[in-house]
């Protein structure tokens, strides 16, 4: 369907020994001497079946290439070869993982038949390009060609989510995710959705992110990065809509608690009313342990007191007032939880009953422990109305900014929670009203960690967010993009629900998993060998995984690359060079 | 001597097999004189004097097989036995560029011989390929004039058929006069032409049928030492120098006079025979003896070099490294046995079930 392959992209003949037999859906290749194939090598053999005079076009893509020699037997006869006492020949063999059989016939290719390398059209077919009606780019093969991924799996019209899987600080995650944002919103495969399209990233190490809305000079100066980008059919350049969150500091004013960008990062907080009337409180117990019987029955029963408590304050106002006392900091609210949930307080059966239904005594002190516990990190992130306008200190899901970067660096772990699973609810809550629409404008999430936030075993309340947005985030338009170290201790159901998997640098004994079947033998150790910068995509369409190499990014991951700064630089070309080695000594990518 | 054991894996026999005496008497054969180099009761190992290096050898060797044997009526209502066989020939060579199988001189031939006159060529198609078994009528081994009677007859001339394409191919190949061209046994019976100036061309004898010289020259041998590429001296087998009737008979034999000499290719372990370690070399005897002397140094200096381990060959270490993979490249080549067996299975059934 791709025609004749041209002469000089002959590659070799299909082997057919008891070995290396061939079969529909792979064989091997007998490398031609005076050329050869590398691994991820897209070819091309047409082969044609008999009585019919039908040709069938068979495409795959090298996934081994092993070089031996012929006529020795022994490990010692390599001396005599090289002493020119024994004859022998060098042979290189590969072997090919069928992508796509056209017109579907499965049959094997016939020894002796030529391999050519499917350049041009021929690649696109093997790898299932022409069927991509709408198609971002996914990074650059090694021979620098683009490989595209599907949208339609991407933006929940036939599939969504990704999943991405690495070690830390060597697998670019965070990079990868951040290209790939990126791409969607800057490469046009979004088309007029593109507008009103958002992202949500959380910043939970470095400030790596912070500057997304400003040019990288590294990259904008480097002529081969530059052309990189041309091949993605990218332009060279920053996030253009990109807004900065980040918790308030402790204290009096709404300032963020950020590190060295201050400057258009706005400080949020969120009310007691708003803590009170939506259930915030649940996130404060958001480890796994907490689904235990009587703690989390006290949990939602105080959770659904303090709704009542929100529903029954006046409007206007960001406090709270329970048993119709105003209460104006965090501080305030817990007493009040506390004299309401102490078995020995004369208030106590107002919120928990009396008699059989009563509490028990370690209970009640199991979960103001951990509240207050909570509360030492979390408090100063619910205020009451000590801040004049509050509206415009929260992540504003539905304001100008097309990515939303919400810092959380600074924070300890379970403010962070706290936050993610808020932030996650919100998300959730808004985009519940537009379930039904055509095709609706995505909003991509980006959570790093997930095996913190949905781990294999337990439950919590962010995990059910998580799930919910995995299992039904395809119709409400949200998009999980999530990662973590080790997609063995994630849940697996929000594994499985990613069109898109993703695989940086791996952990050898975590590339032994189950969850990593889908890369195959080859992949799998090749996994381990990844570089920060190469990554392997598998995606719904296409029957192999394949490696990809994204470029540098174009807007700057620190002060010192921003491109209107200068001060404190490294040598751009020092920079690139360790980042084009596939070095890490200088953070250049974010996990 | 006590006992010693003999290095050739059982199956492939001995290398010191002897045909005519079980043990080397201690006089040397009539038909030999060992004197041509120096004087026999002067004999002691030689290093080579005119040879510097290893220099390029080419080998010729030759793989035959019998696929099967058959048996037919001729138009006289005759019974006729028939064997179809086939035969590789084909050369390695060895220089300063390495060791490599001269591919370009590969030839694989089909024949069905039989005992009868004339007889039909049989071609058996194989996928995209036939094997052509072209018949010819087989000649006795005894009488080369005389047609075939026996089943031994019929071996006997696939045999000496590729017996005279080794030759063929060895003539060829000697043109290059850079290079010793091996073939694979004795010169005797091969059709070699009457002058060959120049041409460094030997018959190598990995398995000893008859040691030719006396028991004091046996002693020379054992004492040849591979560390300095020592060689026996040179002596020649001529059948002329009998009497007159065993002259020619032999000459009717085709046992022409020939150079030998011995080479040691190994040191071999204790527990084998010191004699075990050697091969003997021909050289057709029509030309100057000082070429045969070259011919012999250049051996003795590249030989030892080529001479097989016993982990790889069975009949190590006469059977020299590359003529091993040849011999192998040249039976695959032949074909898969079976593959053969079963192709001529249905060729010969097929138009008998036709007529049915």
């Amino acid at each position: 369907m791709t025609g004749t392959p041209p002469q000089d992209a002959y590659r070799g003949l299909v082997l057919g020994t008891d070995r290396e037999a061939s079969t529909p859906l792979g064989f091997s290749v007998f490398v031609d001497e005076h050329s050869y194939l590398q691994l991820d090598d897209v070819v091309h053999v047409q082969t044609g079946l008999p009585g019919v005079g039908e040709t069938v076009d068979v495409y795959g893509v090298v996934d081994e290439v092993t070089a031996r020699q012929e006529g020795v037997s022994l490990t010692s006869d390599v001396g005599l070869v090289q002493e020119g006492l024994l004859p022998a020949r060098n042979v290189v063999s590969a072997h090919v993982s069928v992508t796509r059989v056209e017109p579907e016939i499965y049959v094997p290719p016939m020894p002796g038949q030529r391999v050519s390398l499917a350049q041009g059209d021929a690649r696109g077919t093997a790898l299932y390009f022409d069927k991509m009606k709408e198609r971002i780019p996914l990074g650059l093969s090694r021979t620098g060609e683009p490989v595209f991924g599907n949208l339609e799996f991407l933006d929940g019209t036939r599939g969504a989510h990704v999943n991405i899987s690495g070690i830390s600080g060597v697998a670019t995650k965070t990079s990868y995710a951040t290209y790939l944002l990126y791409a969607l919103f800057e490469g046009g495969a979004l088309g007029n959705r593109a507008a009103n399209s958002k992202a949500l990233i959380f910043n939970v190490k470095g400030e790596d992110l912070l500057f997304l809305d400003r040019p990288n000079r590294v990259t904008a100066d480097d002529p081969e990065e530059r052309e990189r980008y041309a091949h993605l059919d990218l332009s060279v350049g920053p996030f253009e809509r990109a807004g900065f969150f980040a918790p308030v500091r402790r204290g009096g004013q709404p300032m963020p608690d950020t590190g060295s960008r201050q400057e258009g990062v706005v400080g949020c907080f969120w009310t007691l009313r708003e803590f009170c009337a939506k259930g915030y409180i649940q996130y404060l117990f958001a480890d796994a342990e907490s689904d235990r019987g009587q703690l989390s029955f006290l949990i939602d029963n105080v959770d659904g007191r303090l709704r009542t408590a929100a529903r029954l304050t006046p409007v206007g106002t960001s406090n709270i007032e329970v048993d119709g006392e105003p209460m104006t900091t965090f501080d305030e609210l817990l007493d009040a939880i506390d004299a309401h949930v102490d078995p020995d307080s004369d208030l106590v059966d107002k919120w928990t009953g009396t008699g059989a239904s009563a509490l028990a005594t370690g209970t009640a002190r199991a979960f103001m422990r951990r509240l207050r516990a909570a509360a030492r990190h979390v408090g100063h992130l619910v205020r009451g109305d000590e801040f004049d306008h509050p509206e415009e200190h929260r992540v504003d899901l539905d304001g100008p900014h097309q990515v939303l970067v919400v810092d959380l660096h600074r924070l300890h772990d379970r403010a962070q929670r706290f936050v993610v699973g808020v932030l996650l609810q919100e998300l959730t809550d808004r985009r519940e009203g537009i379930s039904g629409a055509e095709r609706p404008a995505p909003f991509f999430v980006v959570v790093d960690e997930l095996n913190k936030y949905a781990p294999r075993e337990g439950r919590s309340p962010i995990k059910e967010v998580l799930l919910d947005i995995a299992e039904r985030g395809r119709s409400l338009g949200i998009i999980l993009i999530g990662a973590q170290q080790t997609a063995s201790e994630v849940e697996p159901r929000i594994v499985a629900n990613a069109s898109f998997r993703v695989v940086g640098r791996l952990d050898a004994a975590e590339a032994q998993r189950g969850e990593y079947r889908f890369l195959g033998a080859a992949m799998r150790d090749r996994s381990v060998l990844l570089k920060p910068g190469s990554m392997i995509v598998q995606q719904p369409e296409i029957p192999v995984p394949l490696l990809v190499q994204f470029p540098h990014p174009s807007w700057a991951t620190r002060k010192q690359e921003v491109a209107d700064t200068g001060i404190g630089a490294a040598s751009p070309t020092a920079v690139l060079s360790s980042f084009r080695a596939g070095r890490n000594d200088d953070r250049r990518f974010e996990d | 001597m006590t006992l010693r054991l003999l290095p050739w894996e059982p199956e492939y026999g001995t290398n010191l097999r002897s045909e005519n005496d079980e043990v080397p008497s201690d006089e040397p054969r009539p038909y030999v004189d060992l004197g041509c180099e120096v004087a026999a009761e002067l004999w002691s190992p030689r290093e080579p004097k005119t040879a510097t290096g290893r220099v390029p050898v080419q080998m010729v060797d030759g793989v035959r097989r019998a696929e099967a044997y058959a048996m037919d009526v001729d138009d006289e209502g005759q019974p006729v036995f028939g064997l179809f066989g086939s035969y590789g020939v084909g050369a390695a060579r060895c220089d300063a560029k390495g060791a490599r199988l001269l591919e370009e001189t590969f030839a694989i031939t089909r024949r069905y011989l039989h005992t009868g006159k004339g007889g039909q060529d049989w071609l058996l198609a194989a996928g995209r390929t036939a094997l052509e078994f072209q018949a010819r009528p087989a000649r006795a081994a005894a009488k080369p004039g005389d047609p075939a009677r026996t089943a031994a007859d019929l071996v006997a001339t696939l045999n000496r058929s590729m017996l005279d394409a080794e030759t063929a191919l060895a003539l060829t190949l000697s043109e290059d006069e850079s290079a010793i061209t091996l073939v694979d046994g004795s010169l005797r019976g091969r059709a070699m032409p009457e002058n060959l100036p120049g041409r460094l061309i030997a018959g190598y004898i990995k398995g000893i049928q008859e040691w030719y010289v006396g028991g004091k020259q046996l002693d020379v041998l054992i004492q040849l030492d591979v560390r300095g590429n020592e060689r026996s001296p040179i002596f020649l087998i001529d059948h002329a120098l009998l009497s007159d009737d065993a002259t020619r008979e032999d000459r009717a034999l085709g046992r022409d006079a020939r150079y030998s000499w011995y080479v040691r290719l190994a040191a071999l372990d204790a527990q084998f025979h010191p004699l075990a370690g050697l091969a003997r070399l021909e050289a057709p005897a029509n030309q100057p003896f000082e070429d045969v002397v070259r011919l012999a140094d250049d051996t003795a200096m590249t030989l030892p070099a080529l001479a097989s381990s016993p982990m790889r060959d069975p009949r190590a270490p006469q059977n020299l490294t590359p003529v091993g993979a040849l011999e192998q490249a040249l039976t695959h080549r032949l074909g898969d046995r079976l593959m053969v067996r079963r192709l001529l299975n249905a060729a010969v059934g097929r138009p008998a079930r036709e007529a049915v």
